[in-house]
């Protein structure tokens, strides 16, 4: 089993393979992603990463894309109104053809009261290159999804019970971060904002008092020492794509706030805040008892 | 838990909380001499899998049943009587030939489409605030990663005049000295210049009054390099 996740320039490479024990790390590595558009991407992946199982005859790859490659967006609708119509009448009017011609849609209802959908789209074109490079190495692409999207699949491997409900926190570069909040299995928000005095909220989708908490919960753990009153969460889990871990750890502090070691859990090393970004190999885990 | 998995068909997803864990279970691989398990979704019933489905078709047959029968609510924001005049159109594309490329121009039967590649966000701003100003809500703007495109669909209708055929414009071109490498092929008139003479074409197509009377398709040339800025037309 091959995964690979890219954040930012660089690739985030993990072959293992099914063990009695839970999966089997035979390699991993960081490379540069130099490939534009993942244009024969693989090329770029084994000429600086060396697969050791190549002659296996079920070759299966997993991707996470870099958040930056698709596009998020949201729309609410009226529950009176059937969701097929709607979208039927986003596609014309908001999207147009543009968009429709040269995308693939995909939209996914977010649990609430709201009535909101997040709409992903991906070029068809980034798409096609994807799926013909694994064609040209005879791989078979089971599953493809997004950056924290991604690290959700791996959640379960951290003391997570299915009757949770838990925040997926990411800490990016250049002070954005990215949350997903979760009731059990169901997404509930996404959030993207900048951290700073003032926490600035750059996308929100979901319900809009879920939206308050969870940017008054991040201000009280970022700015501020005070706890919020109102917890409506059991667990968050943190992890990072940088390389300073001091804001990490000032998070990690707090109650209840689980770091997404992976490194511990698949390559046998403690601590080693380093590895937080392999999280989002995660996608290459779902289902697998770790 | 909620999967994001774009490898999936496209549409909606209201099926997008996949209980992988719940529904994974191992299979043994016939090699006992191995540890190596393959994951494998345990299948859902046929039945359970197509009633969904029926239910789809059904609703999409009703739901296109209701969009052809009430057009007018689904094009909320195009305006299909939306009045302009051609040259105003040529005259903003022309003025700002340098701030982008056409990546086609159709007059067809039912419109006037124009897909146009802007350089620069600066550019694809102005253009956007040109075009708005004359046809309000038939121009489209998109910013995806760094394309900046503006999608313009106008009304539009061809008129055959049996009087003037593609012989005769193809004469008429020629003897008006415009200097275009043209020729007809199949009954259609395949022209290729640049930007300046296209433009020059299409005035000169609506001063004769000539412009509805033809199918007209321009495209850049995909074989060059962007900068070489050569057009390919198709008169039929």
């Amino acid at each position: 089993m091959l995964s690979l996740s890219q954040t930012s320039n660089s690739l985030f490479c993990i072959e293992w393979i099914p063990s009695g024990t839970g999966p089997k790390v035979i390699n991993y590595k960081k490379i540069p992603a130099n490939f534009y558009r993942y244009n024969n991407f693989l090329d770029a992946v084994f000429n600086e990463f060396n697969v050791e199982n190549n002659d296996d005859v079920h070759k299966v790859l997993t991707l996470s894309l870099n958040i930056d490659d698709i596009c998020i967006t949201s729309f609410k609708y009226d529950s009176n109104i059937a969701l097929e119509e709607k979208i039927i009448w986003y596609e014309k009017s908001f999207l147009g053809k543009y968009i429709i011609e040269n995308h693939d849609v995909y939209y996914y209802p977010i649990a609430g009261n709201d009535n909101e959908v997040m709409v992903i789209y991906i070029s068809k074109e980034l798409k096609n290159n994807i799926l013909e490079s694994c064609n040209k190495y005879g791989y078979d692409l089971q599953h493809l999804t997004i950056d924290i999207f991604s690290a959700n699949h791996a959640v379960h491997i951290y003391n997570y019970s299915k009757t949770d409900n838990y925040i997926l926190w990411k800490i990016g570069k250049g002070k954005q971060h990215y949350l997903l909040y979760y009731e059990k299995t169901a997404l509930k928000h996404y959030l993207n904002f900048k951290s700073g005095k003032k926490i600035e909220c750059i996308q929100s989708i979901g319900e809009k008092s879920l939206r308050d908490d969870l940017i008054k919960l991040v201000d009280s753990f970022l700015n501020s020492d005070k706890n919020i009153d109102n917890k409506f969460y059991d667990k968050i889990y943190l992890y990072q794509s940088k390389s300073n871990v001091q804001l990490l750890k000032k998070i990690s502090n707090k109650d209840n706030v689980i770091i997404m070691d992976i490194g511990s859990k698949l390559f046998n090393k403690n601590n080693n805040y380093n590895l937080l970004t392999y999280n989002e190999n995660g996608n290459s885990l779902r289902g697998i008892d770790v | 838990m909620f999967d994001v998995n774009l490898i999936k068909k496209p549409g909606l997803k209201t099926d997008c909380v996949d209980n992988d864990i719940k529904d994974i279970e191992p299979i043994q691989n016939d090699d006992n001499n191995t540890n190596n398990i393959y994951v494998k979704p345990v299948t859902k019933s046929k039945r359970k899998r197509y009633f969904p489905l029926i239910i789809l078709i059904l609703f999409l047959i009703s739901g296109l049943f209701y969009f052809y029968s009430d057009n007018s609510i689904v094009n909320l924001n195009t305006n299909k009587n939306q009045v302009f005049l051609l040259d105003d159109i040529i005259g903003i594309m022309n003025k700002n030939k340098t701030s982008f490329t056409i990546k086609s121009i159709q007059f067809n039967q039912r419109a006037f489409t124009a897909n146009l590649k802007c350089s620069s966000e600066y550019s694809f701003y102005n253009l956007l605030d040109y075009f708005s100003k004359i046809i309000q809500y038939n121009i489209k703007g998109y910013h995806v990663k760094n394309n900046y495109v503006l999608d313009i669909d106008l009304p539009w209708v061809v008129v055959r005049n049996n009087n003037f055929n593609i012989d005769l414009l193809n004469k008429e071109l020629s003897d008006l000295g415009f200097n275009l490498k043209q020729e007809i092929y199949n009954n259609k008139l395949i022209i290729v210049s640049n930007f300046d003479n296209i433009i020059s074409l299409i005035k000169l197509m609506s001063d004769l009054d000539l412009i509805n009377n033809f199918f007209i398709d321009i495209k850049q040339v995909q074989s060059l390099p962007n900068s070489i800025g050569l057009y390919q037309v198709i008169i039929e």
